[in-house]
């Protein structure tokens, strides 16, 4: 399945709630929450991560990994808290509106 | 280390920094992945390829991700600047803050040079570059000119009147899309003692629609209402429908008494409308209407008598010199048979110029004085700079220890230099908004002190002075702190430091204050020869003879609508002559058909026993009707035979009083007493020369006084037109009382008389002295205020460097010189700075001298008494400016100044 622009920076977003991540733990979270389902280009979630960082919804800092391998950690903004919390609501309210159309009885 | 980097290179390492933060997350991500894969027990080759499967396609992603960060970083770069720019103005304004005098000093010389070119700026844009207001494609309107050359003048002749056959012939003119005909008079609204004077225009019926301008409100009169006879409709000016109507739409309705017609108000021009001139109209009349009511018989097909101008719209494409052509040949096909008899000039031709007079071929000298006003106003500002450049670097120095602080500390000399630079756009720039308040508030006053009769009602803060005072003040203050920003970039205040530190200051640092007090000098030398140039040229103006006496001197003249007097008007101003010469304080009344800067009539004059007579160098003779009154009232002397008597009347034998030109030109050295004249070519009959009355100036001033003769109005040895015109009147002293006596003396000597216009001679000079007054006027205060400038800068330096040097002054005085040896050596030192820069200014002034030259009156531009003063004056200057600073260097106590 592949995914819109907008619902990838939000996976995105979704990913550094919990504190900050690198790209690459980003990268398994995103493939372990899904199990799979969705098919996301490590290439594309990096997009997303610098797309976001310039938009100034998430910021970067390099540190030192638990493997003591140096990395660049991202994590939310302000803003960036924001913003993930009403296109969550949003993208709920989208989904449920699919949602009923597609469970709808023939017509009225 | 990368402080120190120039900016370019700075940039590119940091963008190839991006590049590789980049690169390094993308190694680290692989490096992850294929650790995890191989844990899960693929081979490394096996993970090396799962790895690449999962990010998808490297290059594309790798291309998308720089895309991105690259932009991200430019958008940090900018806000970071942003940052900077807050931080660095934060500072200048808490270090401005820190010395309040100097910077309000500052700021006001800015405001002060600012704020008077903003308003010459604008004097100047409204005289000279842009269009009247409210004409559309104004460049495409075009102004109208004959010109032909007179065998009598020996030169060519230009005029802006057409008479209307010649205006037929322009209208045929292909090149022009319309010409629109327009003749201004004077108007009296109302009767008696609540008559008004107002201006009105008379227009074809096209004006409006050949300029482009739509009314404010109502309608402007159609083309075919335009014909004679037609409705008598007036379209009022925005100002007059304020001032009379208090804007009420109800105006429009309204009938306007003219006296000679009643006009219906049919439409408002729209606010500032001044027609294609500058003048502040208040009607626009149509001139087909009020043509055979204004101008009496012979308007419509008298080639010869020009009383109208024209304006014309070129049709699109069609060019200058094309237009000219054309209507050249029109007109030239028009005079040919007066051409061929010798009785017009030769060589007929138009002249297609811009619509604004000042542009054209006529242009007063008020256009050029103001344009040579924007040129010291540039002067003056020069000052201001190069005032403020030494007052910034004597901060700077002051500011040294402060400055090796910041350096130390590690900020860049670019840093320093922009900091410096700033500082200096940011006084100009505050300058610049307190020139905006004196342009707001003072612009008005000397606008309409200098040039009272333009009609300034839109003439506020346009955008080309708003713009003016923007790039004025930015270079201004750019060029001000450019001194003391070079010297901190090269780096010799760090050296100043040590010195500084120590209580000394380089010579260096000293010689370019010197230097840029030395510039001032010059420069108001310059304003102040200007100055003293134009104040002598008034001064000779009111020395030079007119013949008569300007002083109590007044011109009135009746107005009736149209000539309702008719032939009654010889009784008329008989009595009201009468009136007038019983008035306490009236010492002589005279009657006349023309006065000097009013009208001018000539006639060429043939006389017995001499054939043939070559016209005189100062052009035709005039010839004026004047009554036995005329030369007392205006302090005339008749130096041989009689003057003009009430006997000399209708019956009487015909009698002429000559001018000393006319005498010496006719009969020599021969007496001309008695002598026979014949008033104009064709006249037979005889009239005798009674007496020789005084030169006196006639139609302008400074030139030589015209050759003139003068004949008994009552004898009427010349068509009458309308020789019973004004009144000349001399009175003791003038006072408003007297004027309005004067004034209800005229109108009560007939009903039809609705308004006396009551003139002084003294207004009439003024008027005609003003380009004078305005150069004086300004030059002397400009140069004022630069010579206080000068002299404050010299100041500034001498006294500053008595303080540094102390030490130096301390050990002369131990060594035994005397107080005056040190108040002398401060002293010459001023005066030797002030000398240079005199020298330097009076060598300027002569060599342009010549473009000043026209502009004076009876004085060299280079007059060596003007240039001797303006010397003598700043060396006085700067000895007093050295003399206080001497004083203190003298009071220097060596122990102390010794011990440092």
């Amino acid at each position: 399945m592949n995914l819109l622009q907008g619902t990838l920076d939000l996976l995105v977003l979704k990913a550094l709630v919990f504190g900050p991540r690198h790209g690459y733990q980003v990268a398994r979270w995103v493939r372990d929450t899904t199990e799979g389902t969705l098919e996301v280009d490590d290439g594309a979630l990096y997009t997303s991560l610098h797309r976001l960082e310039k938009r100034g919804l998430i910021e970067a800092e390099w540190g030192i990994a638990e493997t003591n391998r140096r990395a660049k950690f991202y994590s939310l903004t302000r803003s960036g808290r924001k913003q993930m919390a009403t296109e969550t609501q949003e993208w709920a309210r989208y989904v449920d509106a699919v949602f009923k159309v597609l469970q709808a009885a023939e017509a009225v | 280390m990368s402080e120190r980097l120039p900016n370019g290179i700075r940039r590119l390492l940091r963008i190839s920094s991006v590049d590789r933060d980049l690169d390094e997350e993308l190694a680290a991500h692989f490096q992850y992945t294929i650790d995890e894969l191989v844990s899960r027990g693929y081979t490394h080759e096996a993970a090396q390829q799962e790895a690449f499967k999962r990010f998808g396609d490297w290059s594309s992603y790798r291309r998308d991700l720089r895309t991105i960060d690259r932009g991200a970083e430019r958008q940090r770069r900018w806000s970071d600047r942003l940052d900077a720019l807050r931080q660095s103005v934060g500072y200048a304004v808490r270090s401005l803050a820190r010395s309040p005098g100097l910077a309000i000093g500052i700021i006001l010389t800015f405001a002060l040079g600012i704020g008077a070119n903003a308003i010459m700026y604008g004097i100047v844009e409204r005289l000279l570059l842009s269009a009247p207001p409210h004409i559309t494609d104004a460049d495409q309107v075009k102004r109208l000119y004959l010109s032909y050359y007179s065998d009598a003048a020996g030169k060519r002749i230009i005029n802006s009147t057409f008479s209307y056959p010649e205006f037929r012939e322009m209208r045929t003119a292909r090149g022009f899309s319309g010409v629109a005909g327009f003749s201004t008079n004077d108007v009296v609204i109302g009767k008696g003692e609540a008559a008004e004077e107002g201006l009105s225009m008379s227009v074809t019926g096209d004006f409006f629609e050949v300029l482009g301008v739509k009314p404010s409100r109502g309608r402007f009169f159609r083309a075919e209402e335009d014909r004679i006879g037609g409705p008598q409709q007036a379209v009022i000016s925005y100002g007059y429908w304020q001032r009379k109507f208090a804007g009420a739409p109800a105006a429009i309705g309204q009938t306007l008494d003219f006296g000679y017609g009643k006009y219906t108000i049919v439409g408002i021009a729209p606010r500032g409308f001044t027609g294609p001139e500058l003048q502040r109209i208040d009607f626009w009349i149509p001139l087909h209407v009020a043509a055979p009511q204004l101008q009496g018989n012979g308007w419509q097909d008298d080639r010869g008598w020009g009383w109208f101008e024209l304006a014309a719209r070129l049709r699109p494409g069609v060019s200058v010199a094309a237009a000219t052509d054309e209507a050249t040949a029109l007109n030239a096909a028009g005079w040919a048979p007066d051409i061929a008899k010798g009785s017009y000039g030769k060589d007929p031709g138009v002249i297609v110029a811009p619509v604004l007079p000042a542009l054209g071929p006529l242009a007063g000298g008020e256009s050029v004085v103001a344009r040579l006003l924007l040129g010291v106003s540039l002067l003056v500002l020069l000052i201001a700079c190069v005032n403020v450049a030494n007052l910034m670097l004597a901060r700077t120095i002051r500011q040294t220890r402060e400055i090796a602080v910041r350096l130390s500390l590690g900020i860049s000399r670019i840093r320093l230099v922009a900091q410096i630079l700033l500082e200096g756009v940011l006084l100009s720039a505050t300058g610049g908004a307190a020139a905006l308040a004196c342009f707001k508030w003072g612009g008005a006053f000397v606008r309409t002190a200098l040039l009272p009769d333009v009609a300034w009602d839109d003439a506020g803060l346009t955008r080309g002075v708003v713009l003016l005072i923007i790039f004025v003040a930015l270079m201004a203050g750019l060029i001000a702190a450019a001194v003391p920003a070079m010297r901190a970039a090269r780096g010799e205040l760090g050296a100043v430091l040590r010195l500084a530190s120590a209580g000394g200051v380089t010579r260096t640092t000293s010689r370019v204050r010197t230097t840029l007090a030395l510039l001032q000098t010059t420069l108001s030398v310059l304003l102040l020869v200007g100055a003293g140039l134009f104040v002598r040229s008034l001064v000779r103006i009111h020395q030079s003879d007119l013949g008569f006496d300007a002083q109590g001197l007044y011109q009135i003249t009746p107005r009736t609508a149209a000539d309702q007097l008719g032939p009654d008007r010889v009784r008329v101003f008989g009595l009201a002559a009468e009136r007038l010469a019983r008035i306490p304080g009236v010492q002589a009344v005279g009657i006349t058909e023309s006065y000097p800067f009013l009208a001018r009539r000539t006639a060429m004059p043939r006389a017995e026993g001499v054939d043939s007579i070559q016209r005189p160098l100062t052009g035709s003779p005039l010839i004026q009707q004047v009554s036995a009154g005329y030369f007392e009232a205006m302090g005339l002397r008749i130096l041989r035979g009689r003057p003009i008597r009430d006997s000399d009347s209708e019956g009487a034998p015909r009698v002429a009083l000559v001018n000393q030109s006319l005498a010496r030109w006719i009969w020599g050295e021969q007496d001309p007493i008695g002598k026979c004249l014949y008033v104009g070519r064709a006249e037979t009959r005889c009239s005798e020369v009674i007496g020789v009355v005084e030169n006196a100036v006639h139609s302008e001033i400074g030139v030589e006084p015209p050759v003139q003769y003068y004949t008994p109005v009552a004898q009427r040895q010349l068509p009458p037109f309308h020789a019973h015109r004004l009144f000349v009147v001399r009175v003791n002293k003038p006072t408003a009382a007297i004027e309005s006596a004067m004034r209800r003396a005229v109108v009560s000597a007939d009903s039809r008389i609705r308004f006396a216009q009551v003139q002084s001679m003294e207004d009439q000079l003024a008027q005609q002295t003003r380009s004078w007054t305005l150069g004086a006027t300004m030059f002397t205060v400009f140069g004022l205020l630069a010579l206080i400038v000068a002299a404050l800068g010299l100041y500034s330096v001498l006294a500053f460097d008595v303080a540094q040097r102390s030490r130096e002054i301390g050990v002369r005085a131990a060594l035994g010189a005397t107080r005056n040896r040190l108040i002398g050596m401060v002293v010459s030192r001023a005066v030797r700075v002030t000398a240079i820069g005199v020298t330097a200014g009076i060598l300027i002034a002569v060599l342009s001298a010549g473009r000043l030259q026209p502009l004076l009156f009876g004085v060299s531009a280079r007059d060596p008494t003007v240039y001797a003063v303006v010397a003598l004056i700043l060396v006085l200057v700067a000895a007093v400016a050295g003399a206080m600073p001497g004083w203190r260097a003298a009071g220097v106590d060596p122990t102390t100044a010794l011990r440092g």
